[in-house]
């Protein structure tokens, strides 16, 4: 169970990071945000942020069946 | 059969709003397109000679919010007035606030620097009208909106400069970040779906010993 909590905050966080960085380049590119000597590391920013934001939610946790005794 | 649902919605909101307030850092100010000591208008065309963009400075045009549009490969004709004659003199354009990204080489090269050129109309004038290419020969560019500067300095002490927003609408297609930031997205969103997010949509079973150990 510990396993598969890890792997989804690892999952979750790295989706963060790069969903951060690419949508926040992308919007970038297309000029919608200007380019000015802070746009490179405040998209890197944005995506760790955003990384650490998604990877640490909560885990929505539910209690398992009790396994049923014969 | 226990479930954290207002658990998981705690952090909901901060994710919200922390894209908004990111945004909000990375917007420009939307200032009008500025000048001193001159007044003028540009206009950029496509490769097919239809009217791209068009601004007058000083106005309230050429913001963030409503660049001046113009393509590196296709000409960029400016027209302007002093209110001193000028014979010759020089002219320059460089980006505010450059991107390191410019280091990159060739993905704009010359540009951190700035474009420049000189103009000679042969005899004393107060309208001048010149054009000049952003670049013709980058074999990459890159799309995106820029505060530029530019400054023309006339025989007698003339000097005109200003300020205005830019939007380069090149194809992003042609950049190789693009290409980066569609396979960071492409690749989040797998990973989100396919390996994680789950956290918000299937539950993570715990048995009962695990949860009141974890508390």
């Amino acid at each position: 169970m510990k396993s598969n909590r890890n792997r989804h905050i690892l999952a979750n966080t790295l989706a963060g990071l790069f969903l951060g960085i690419g949508v926040s380049l992308i919007v970038t590119l297309y000029g919608w945000v200007g380019w000015s000597s802070a746009t490179p590391d405040l998209i890197i920013v944005f995506g760790i942020v955003l990384g650490l934001g998604v990877g640490l939610l909560p885990v929505r946790t539910t209690r398992a069946p009790e396994p049923r005794r014969p | 059969m226990v479930d954290d649902a207002p658990m998981r919605f705690r952090a909901l909101p901060g994710l919200v709003v922390l894209p908004l307030v990111v945004v909000g850092v990375l917007a420009s100010p939307a200032h009008g397109a500025t000048s001193q000591g001159c007044s003028g208008t540009l206009s950029s065309v496509t490769a097919q000679g239809a009217p791209l963009g068009t601004v007058t400075v000083p106005s309230s045009g050429g913001t963030s919010k409503d660049p001046f549009r113009i393509l590196w490969g296709d000409p960029v004709t400016w027209t302007g007035q002093t209110a001193q004659p000028m014979t010759a003199g020089t002219w320059r354009l460089t980006v505010q606030h450059p991107v390191w990204l410019f280091g990159l080489g060739e993905l704009l090269s010359g540009h951190s620097h700035g474009l420049n050129g000189s103009f000679d109309t042969g005899q004393g004038g107060q309208t001048f009208t010149n054009s000049f290419t952003p670049s013709a020969i980058e074999p990459v560019t890159l799309p995106g909106t820029y505060d530029v500067a530019f400054a023309v300095a006339g025989d007698g002490g003339v000097l005109c400069t200003g300020t205005l927003s830019v939007r380069v609408v090149d194809s992003p297609f042609r950049n190789p970040l693009f290409w980066l930031a569609f396979l960071l997205t492409v690749a989040g969103l797998v990973m989100l779906f396919v390996f994680g997010v789950t956290k918000l949509t299937r539950p993570v079973y715990v048995r009962s010993s695990e949860r009141e150990g974890g508390r």
